[in-house]
């Protein structure tokens, strides 16, 4: 049956996070050695949105078929109901991205060392391009889709305390990063959202706050809702600028 | 989105078997009981790959159905051999498992799949025509006699398992309304596409009731992702579901 063999490399790893103080799931999609070899391998972390899991983009995207023709180790956290933040004592779910999880990664898989990728969806949007843009150290390139982004207005109004308003307000961390990074070292984003989508307004406001700023990013706008139809889509186009600035080429 | 991972004992396999279930979303479409839709995968695949590579579950979700995926191995569904008793673990423990599990409707179900699971629910639902009234196989592998000798299998087991004689020996036993709704699609680059013309002709002339359709396309998850939304249409037709 030669021409049906496309195979799939899934790992689904339970491990213990510090920050979290419990076990965690997280899903990584590996390269076929067969195709890529053995590495090391740059990653991307591909955060899920309100109400997913770790298992969302696997599940209910094509992105195992997508992302099949790069040499890319591709990392599904959960991240709860948590926009990604640190959101309280028991949810330090940046924390958790950022030290167990980005750690525990290269401990475990064959991890090139270097900047990794970010994107997500939704809140995973909001949350990619916050921790892209807190920590510049760990992600050079950012695409969030359909990303629900509150400003710190709309954050006070969830009634998320001040302390966490003046860390996590998006605005606010595009702002500092600015102030504190060379221009040539900051991270490349790159934003979408779909004409239909009920966030698009809060996309356009991030938007217009960038371009206000001068802080270099790309942002586009499609057609279609917030929907996997439209994910399954545009990851695509995400895929292509992390290989890019990961240096790696689609085989 | 509701998926269940399951490890059971199969007593035709004599040993643990993982298969998938896609659920029902209760508070879309309530308690139930529901119908099953058994979807089979390809060779080299495994029960994760219509989950993971395809968008079935999106495509599912309107439909009050259970669908279950299933691990066949390399065995294209068959009884191969004393060890890969693939037949007799689906229709025998499988069904028997899911039934006692989930919340199923009694009576037929639907069964698909693509590639050697395409040859897998063809031959199996018109082996077991009491137990699945809907077929549908996509980009199907339909080896003929000929070409089973030539795989090397065992004179037999193409005896029982030689696609094109199930069909005719069907149509000998059962009444023509109670034959299963059977339809298979390929695609015109589709490297199977001959053995489909092939099989398609001879229903034809067989004059077994059934639908074949080509499409753009080749053997790819591209395809597969599209054309299984036309097997769900059919399928809760023949199952008399609604889509919500």
């Amino acid at each position: 049956m030669e021409g049906t063999v496309s195979a799939v490399n899934i790992a689904s790893v339970q491990f213990h996070s510090r920050t979290l103080g419990r076990h965690v799931t997280y899903t990584a999609i590996l390269p076929e050695p067969r195709r890529h070899g053995d590495g090391p391998f740059p990653v991307l972390y591909q955060l899920h949105g309100a109400s997913d899991d770790h298992t969302a983009w696997l599940v209910r995207s094509r992105l195992v078929d997508h992302v099949a023709g790069y040499p890319l180790i591709v990392i599904l956290p959960d991240g709860g109901l948590s926009g990604w933040r640190n959101a309280g004592p028991r949810e330090k779910y940046e924390d958790f991205v950022t030290a167990d999880l980005v750690p525990q990664v290269a401990a475990t898989l064959r991890v090139r060392p270097g900047r990794a990728a970010i994107g997500g969806l939704s809140m995973g949007g909001a949350g990619c391009i916050r921790l892209g843009l807190k920590h510049p150290g760990l992600f050079a390139s950012i695409w969030a889709h359909s990303s629900g982004l509150a400003n710190a207005e709309r954050m006070r109004q969830r009634g998320i305390p001040e302390t966490e308003i003046a860390a996590d307000d998006p605005w606010g961390v595009a702002e500092r990063l600015l102030a504190t990074l060379p221009r040539p070292s900051l991270p490349r984003l790159s934003l979408d959202c779909g004409v239909d989508d009920r966030l698009v307004e809060m996309n356009r406001a991030f938007h217009a706050h960038l371009e206000a700023i001068g802080f270099p990013h790309t942002y586009t706008e499609h057609p279609g809702a917030h929907t996997w139809e439209y994910w399954d889509l545009h990851v695509r186009e995400a895929l292509r600028q992390h290989a890019e600035v990961l240096g790696i080429r689609r085989k | 989105m509701h998926v269940a991972t399951i490890q059971f004992h199969s007593h035709s396999l004599g040993r643990h078997t993982t298969y998938t279930a896609i659920l029902p979303e209760p508070q879309r479409h309530g308690d139930g009981p529901f119908p099953v839709l058994y979807q089979l995968h390809g060779a080299s695949d495994d029960h994760s790959a219509w989950l993971v590579r395809s968008r079935l579950v999106d495509h599912v979700a309107p439909y009050p159905l259970i669908v279950i995926l299933p691990d066949g191995g390399l065995s294209w569904w068959r009884n191969a051999g004393p060890r890969d008793k693939y037949e007799d673990f689906v229709t025998a423990d499988l069904v028997r498992h899911v039934a006692a599990t989930f919340r199923v409707r009694p009576g037929r179900a639907a069964i698909g799949g693509l590639s050697m699971g395409g040859y897998g629910c063809v031959r199996l639902g018109l082996k077991h025509p009491s137990l699945f009234g809907s077929i549908w196989g996509h980009s199907s592998s339909l080896p003929t006699a000929q070409q089973m000798k030539q795989w090397g299998i065992p004179e037999t087991e193409i005896a029982s398992d030689d696609v094109y004689a199930v069909a005719q020996r069907l149509l000998a036993t059962g009444p023509r309304l109670s034959l299963p709704k059977l339809t298979f699609d390929c695609g015109v680059d589709d490297f199977l596409l001959a053995e489909n013309r092939g099989f398609h002709a001879h229903l034809q002339a067989l004059d077994f009731p059934h639908t074949y359709t080509e499409h753009p396309g080749a053997h790819t998850w591209e395809y597969w992702d599209r054309h299984v939304r036309e097997a769900l249409r059919q399928h809760a037709g023949v199952l008399g579901i609604r889509r919500l």
